[in-house]
């Protein structure tokens, strides 16, 4: 009896504690909506006002002429698109090649992989613009997707985790089957592999729509800019202060595909973080 | 002799595929990776400046005068102080974890709020956050001001409030990703080690101490190395955020590699600061690797 009285107030208290974190965490998006919704001359009265009043929805219609954000978004997906899916496959076929297949010096091959992991990208940044800005190739998508098509490697070597688990009698079935190592692979890995690939395609869209500094360095025309360039075009405004309801709409609007993910993936997300935390 | 012959030949066809599974990911190693970066070592040693049009090799020219620059300095410094963030997001997120690893009702959206700016759009968490920090007319000063009747600070205008208000900015964004790995890394501890400390008479304190804090040490590794090595990368908040900030008060080392390479066009520079960055990464990943004999507990 005494102890359940004492884990009530435990629980309790850390109710209390929680519920103003989780207040705290939530309270600058609580902001962003509802400046969105305000009317520009109310968005910074005094004293606040939490709940507009007024409820208006004019910045969401506004934002989309005074900045490219819709050819923003076209252009991410247009990277996203080629980059997710050949890199994705490509990343999947060199994971069950180095956790399936023999291969002569497949662990010093696995581990020159590796060795890339701690190079940061930073240092291959500069040569690489020069080489895109010789082939003519700056101020086009190009370099954005090309590297990313040739897969990624910490997706690799989680999919190499994932393969691990699952036991080589599938492959000796298949074989006996007659079945080549592709159609193998297609077949019956790739069904297997279904919940670490879409927990890692999720991460990599996150990366690339959230991506700066490559879109900053490699494109100029603003008919070429990804969601973020677009944003960054938000910013500079932010001087021009009635504009800001305007300014937090197109910033609700960015992070809306990002949170229906996030709601549709919940699990997957949680589960593929504590893969590479945890056990990784 | 000829049964042994074709098993063989079948296993060359398996090595063959192998590799073949593997070359697209080695081309990519190959050339965007091995093939750069030697070329970024070579141009670091040369005076490449692609508006200029020079490409003469300079030797260790580019590293002497960065490391001559109070300015590379300043941004090696301000990179290290944005740092603090990692452990107070750290011990912010053990405390959470801690808290809610327990049977409550409706912890999910606790775990929700806090892991939600984590999967929002970059950009426009940024600009949300100036907007917030603004001195005359962000809401924390209109706050301020309405409870105190005296003004906030100019958060983002001052430079000893610059690299405060990035981290505080900081450990909001991140303090939720480490807390689920920090639960999952809570949930994997098996409970009959705590019922020992039981049996032999230790308090929670003993628990937290010789059960909890162990358990947690390969996480507590993994959120640290990976937080170091994300942290000397650190650009894209600064850049919105503040540019350089007053006084370079927020200039980071990328940040002062991209005004190197893409305001004055100096790619040789450029490289050179790259290759100090990747240098002062691998040495100190290889100290925490070093270090982590001592504390990081693997079963």
């Amino acid at each position: 009896m005494k102890m359940k009285t004492k884990t009530h107030i435990i629980n309790s208290f850390i109710y209390v504690i929680m519920t103003a974190v989780s207040l705290t965490m939530l309270f600058p998006f609580i902001w962003m909506i509802s400046t969105s919704l305000k009317e520009k001359t109310a968005a910074l009265q005094i004293p606040i006002k939490l709940i507009p009043d007024p409820v208006v929805f004019e910045a969401y219609l506004e934002v989309w002429d005074v900045i490219p954000l819709l050819t923003g978004i076209k252009n991410t997906l247009l990277i996203a698109a080629p980059v997710i899916l050949c890199g994705t496959f490509v990343s999947a076929l060199a994971a069950f090649a180095f956790a399936k297949m023999e291969i002569p010096g497949k662990n010093l091959l696995f581990m020159g992989l590796l060795v890339t992991m701690m190079i940061p990208g930073v240092v291959t940044l500069i040569p690489q613009y020069v080489v895109w800005g010789r082939m003519g190739l700056v101020d086009t998508l190009i370099p954005l997707i090309v590297p990313g098509m040739l897969g990624n490697i910490s997706m690799m070597f989680f999919f190499r985790q994932f393969l691990s688990g699952i036991p080589r009698e599938y492959i000796e079935a298949a074989r006996i089957d007659g079945a080549g190592w592709m159609k193998t692979f297609i077949t019956i890995f790739m069904p297997l592999m279904r919940p670490a690939i879409a927990a890692q395609v999720i991460f990599w869209f996150m990366g690339i729509w959230n991506d700066f500094l490559g879109p900053l360095i490699y494109l100029d025309s603003e008919s070429n800019y990804t969601v973020q360039l677009a944003l960054r075009l938000l910013n500079s405004m932010g001087e021009a202060t009635s504009e800001y309801p305007m300014i937090m709409a197109g910033s609700v609007i960015s992070c809306v595909p990002l949170l229906i993910l996030f709601i549709c993936f919940q699990r997957y997300f949680m589960d593929s973080m504590v893969i590479s935390g945890v056990k990784g | 002799m000829k049964k042994r012959k074709k098993v063989s030949s079948f296993k060359r066809r398996e090595h063959l595929t192998g590799l073949l599974f593997i070359a697209p990911m080695y081309l990519q190693f190959l050339v965007f990776t091995l093939f750069f970066l030697g070329y970024s070592l070579y141009m670091s040693f040369t005076d490449w400046n692609i508006v200029a049009g020079t490409k003469n090799f300079i030797a260790f020219e580019n590293f002497v005068q960065i490391l001559k620059d109070p300015i590379f300095w300043k941004s090696v410094w301000n990179t290290v102080y944005l740092m603090i963030g990692i452990p107070i997001g750290m011990f912010l997120a053990l405390l959470m974890a801690m808290a809610l690893n327990r049977k409550l009702p409706g912890k999910t959206i606790f775990r929700v709020s806090v892991y939600l700016p984590a999967v929002t759009s970059a950009m426009a968490i940024v600009i949300l956050w100036r907007f917030i920090y603004n001195a005359e007319y962000g809401v924390i000063n209109l706050v301020i001001q309405q409870l105190t009747g005296e003004a906030g600070p100019n958060w983002l205008g001052d430079p000893a409030m610059v690299k405060i208000s990035l981290i505080i900015m900081g450990v909001w964004r991140g303090v939720g990703n480490t807390m689920i790995l920090f639960l999952a890394g809570l949930q994997n501890v098996p409970r009959d080690y705590y019922e020992v400390v039981d049996v032999e008479g230790g308090n929670s304190l003993h628990k937290f101490r010789y059960v909890t804090l162990p358990m947690l040490s390969s996480v507590t590794f993994y959120v640290l190395i990976t937080g170091v090595i994300g942290g000397l990368q650190a650009f894209g908040d600064q850049f919105i955020m503040t540019g350089a900030g007053p006084e370079h008060s927020a200039i980071t080392i990328v940040y002062y590699l991209w005004q190197k390479g893409f305001a004055e066009y100096d790619m040789g520079g450029a490289s050179a600061v790259s290759w100090i960055v990747a240098v002062m990464i691998f040495v100190v990943t290889l100290i925490q690797f070093k270090l982590s004999n001592r504390w990081v507990y693997e079963d």
